[in-house]
């Protein structure tokens, strides 16, 4: 409320100087409207006109230093049928606005990528789903769909299973501003996955070499577009979990509590302790799990077998931990809209305690295998280094950002859960290269495992879900006695029940949006009446950073930038 | 060959990682060049983008050449009835086995290889590979 006023006045105050005066005049800015949402969002509605003099400001002022998402939200039924989202975080103060403008079809906005190089991609997805032009973006090609696909599959008329075939793999080719180091020679065309060891069946490298040494590069990605929010769409709430786990299947059960968290927020519902404290358990664990297979793996790449086979043994320890909870290994969806799926079974949390005295030896071990190990460090000392402005501007999160030198993590700055009764640190690197992006994993792993243990010494009682019917299925045992069919999420069609419902309709926005740490990045999921995508982004700086390296030091530095994404 | 795209590629990495060790069974070299690979696991989800890279891989393998369909998607598309997922990779190569689950466990696709190695010891006919053709919508890549 505060900053919504903050931002009111700030703005007014820019429109009357003089060069805010020709960018944003009065009669536009009397078009603004400022408001909070009920579950406390600042959001901020514009004509399309001002999007460029509004971001240049915010960027400017230093009021933004991120652009977390650009996504659409398409209104079939209204006159201008689509809203541009616009998601902006402060490193500094960790405020956040959502800024909404209302586009027509066939009308245009102006592309905010010079303002944020992070909008680059996603102005390209929110082309590619919506069909929405961004004026003045420098490549407004498809992202995620292939070359062949014709529609814009996220809007509400393109029907969820009308699958187009591609008919042969895009040809290799590159942005309009890819730059070409050493012109004049004779290039060799060279295409590194999407079939590669190193880039995980999800990444394509299309490069342009001279000997070793890469003389430009360009990325495609998309090849594991698996359309989860269209899925989202055409299913209830509680039916969506499981397309949580496998957005990024390393590390499922962080993917079940960010969408399971926002939900929540909507329904304006609270957790009760007991699933609070399994859900910053099971965090815990898959950030561990996640960092065991993005070292493991990339430690094969580099030539270094032993990590790979030592650390899954470790992995295989917290699989058997699922196991007992739920009965699967790695697709686990274990949370509920309300809480857990049901009660952690007698003595898991010693064994949980008993599993992180084994691992913690285990990461010693790694620590002694690599950190010291010369051939390791020279093969990952400089590559990829990144400034820490840099990394901003590009939109890293997650370790990678922490790896640049920018402490930035959500648990610490805006605590969820019980994450603000725990003692634990943020470690955080210097130069932001695969060297530093290890340490930092390695540290984390550390910082996890002391979270672990200070939870599952001190497991509060109580029941693991709430019991409101309207949102969570009694248990088995009771539907037995009552067989009557209860309003709830589960039951006709996704509209959440009476009691919600009255909270939604206060919402004006009709979006919710929640955060948490992800192992490897941030996801933000956002939930809105008719359905919006999030897209991640620690890789579109893949093209600009390659130029003029070797071959095999674009390869090391991949590993580490985690391309697994669902 | 392994051909990782998703979640079943990570249960791959526990395939032939220490606990269920496919070395046990006689496969163990994991061949990142199809020219050097006569088995080619197809471990998770394949879109319609990546379909004509699959097709092409295969074609690159040499004679004689198997493939296992490792999980619910890339048997059927599994729970992505939608618009850029491949509902299926028998759609485009010839499947020797498929192995259910999602993922399938380490021991389902312990017992998917032995079923291939059983099925080669034996010379089980195999005419969906015999009368395999590249499908009419996926052009050659040359």
């Amino acid at each position: 409320m505060e900053q919504i006023e903050n931002l009111k006045s700030d703005l007014s105050q820019f429109a009357s100087g003089a060069r805010g005066a020709e960018a944003l005049p009065p009669q536009t800015l009397e078009k603004f409207k400022f408001f909070t949402t009920p579950v406390g969002d600042d959001v901020l509605e514009i004509p399309r006109e001002a999007v460029t003099a509004l971001f240049r400001h915010l960027k400017e002022s230093g009021r933004y230093d991120f652009v977390m998402d650009v996504t659409c939200v398409d209104y079939p039924t209204r006159e201008k049928r689509f809203d541009v989202v616009y998601h902006l975080f402060s490193s500094k103060t960790f405020s956040r606005l959502r800024v909404k403008t209302q586009v027509g079809e066939g009308e245009t906005v102006k592309s905010i990528t010079g303002i944020y190089r992070a909008a680059n991609w996603f102005e390209r997805e929110a082309w590619d789903m919506f069909g929405v032009v961004f004026e003045g973006h420098p490549n407004l090609t498809r992202l995620l769909t292939h070359h062949e696909f014709v529609g814009h599959p996220l809007r509400k008329d393109y029907d969820a299973d009308h699958q187009q075939h591609c008919s042969v793999a895009m040809p290799l080719h590159f942005a309009p501003d890819a730059k070409l180091v050493g012109e004049g020679r004779q290039l060799v065309p060279l295409n590194i996955g999407p079939s590669h060891p190193a880039t995980h069946g999800t990444l394509r490298v299309m490069a342009e070499i001279d000997g070793e040494t890469i003389a430009r590069a360009g990325v495609e990605i998309g090849y594991l577009h698996r359309c989860f929010e269209k899925m989202a769409e055409t299913h209830p709430y509680n039916q969506v979990i499981p397309y949580t786990d496998r957005l990024n299947y390393c590390s499922a059960p962080l993917n079940n509590v960010a969408y399971c968290k926002t939900v929540e927020r909507m329904l304006g519902v609270e957790i009760p302790p007991k699933a609070q404290a399994m859900r910053v358990i099971l965090s815990e664990l898959s950030r561990v799990i996640d960092h065991i297979v993005c070292i493991g793996a990339n430690a094969v790449d580099l030539g270094a077998l032993t990590g790979f086979f030592h650390l899954f043994t470790y992995r295989e320890m917290v699989y058997t931990l699922f196991e007992k909870l739920c009965g699967a290994r790695l697709t686990v969806s274990l949370t509920r809209i309300g809480g857990m799926a049901n009660d952690a079974p007698e003595g898991w949390f010693d064994d949980v305690l008993d599993t992180v005295k084994k691992i913690r030896a285990g990461v010693d071990t790694l620590d002694g295998l690599l950190t010291g190990n010369k051939i390791w460090q020279q093969r990952t000392q400089g590559v990829g280094a990144i400034s820490a402005e840099d990394a901003i501007s590009w939109g890293y999160t997650g370790p990678l950002l922490r790896a640049a030198g920018v402490g930035l993590d959500l648990r610490k700055s805006q605590p969820y859960y019980i994450y603000d009764q725990l003692d634990f640190k943020v470690p955080v690197g210097t130069t932001g290269d695969v060297f530093d992006r290890y340490l930092v994993r390695v540290a984390e792993m550390r910082e996890s495992l002391s979270i672990i243990e200070q939870v599952c010494k001190n497991v509060p009682a109580g029941d693991y879900t709430i019991r409101d019917k309207a949102i969570v299925l009694p248990e088995k045992r009771s539907l037995r006695q009552h067989r009557r069919p209860h309003e709830s999420l589960y039951v006709g069609d996704q509209r959440a029940s009476s009691s919600c419902r009255r909270n939604l309709r206060r919402d004006r926005s009709g979006q919710w949006r929640a955060w948490i740490l992800l192992g490897e990045r941030w996801l933000g999921t956002s939930v809105s009446s008719q359905g919006s995508p999030a897209v991640l982004l620690n890789l579109s700086i893949v093209p600009g950073s390659n130029h003029g390296r070797t071959i095999g030091r674009c390869h090391r530095d991949l590993g580490f930038d985690e391309p697994d994404r669902g | 060959m392994p051909y990782g795209t998703a979640c079943c590629g990570i249960e791959l990495m526990s395939v032939m990682g220490p606990k269920y060790d496919l070395a046990r069974f006689g496969a163990e070299v994991v061949r990142f060049s199809p020219r050097q690979a006569d088995l080619l696991i197809v471990a998770g989800t394949i879109t319609e983008k990546m379909a004509p890279i699959l097709v092409h891989i295969y074609e690159q393998m040499l004679d004689p050449k198997y493939v296992i369909s490792m999980g619910a998607c890339a048997s059927s598309g599994g729970f992505y009835r939608s618009y850029h997922v491949l509902q299926g990779i028998d759609k485009v190569v010839p499947v020797d086995v498929f192995v259910p689950g999602c993922p399938p466990t380490p021991e389902a696709v312990l017992d998917g290889i032995m079923t291939l190695q059983r099925m080669i010891a034996e010379h089980t006919p195999r005419p969906w590979r015999e009368n395999w053709k590249r499908p009419a919508f996926i052009k050659s890549p040359l």
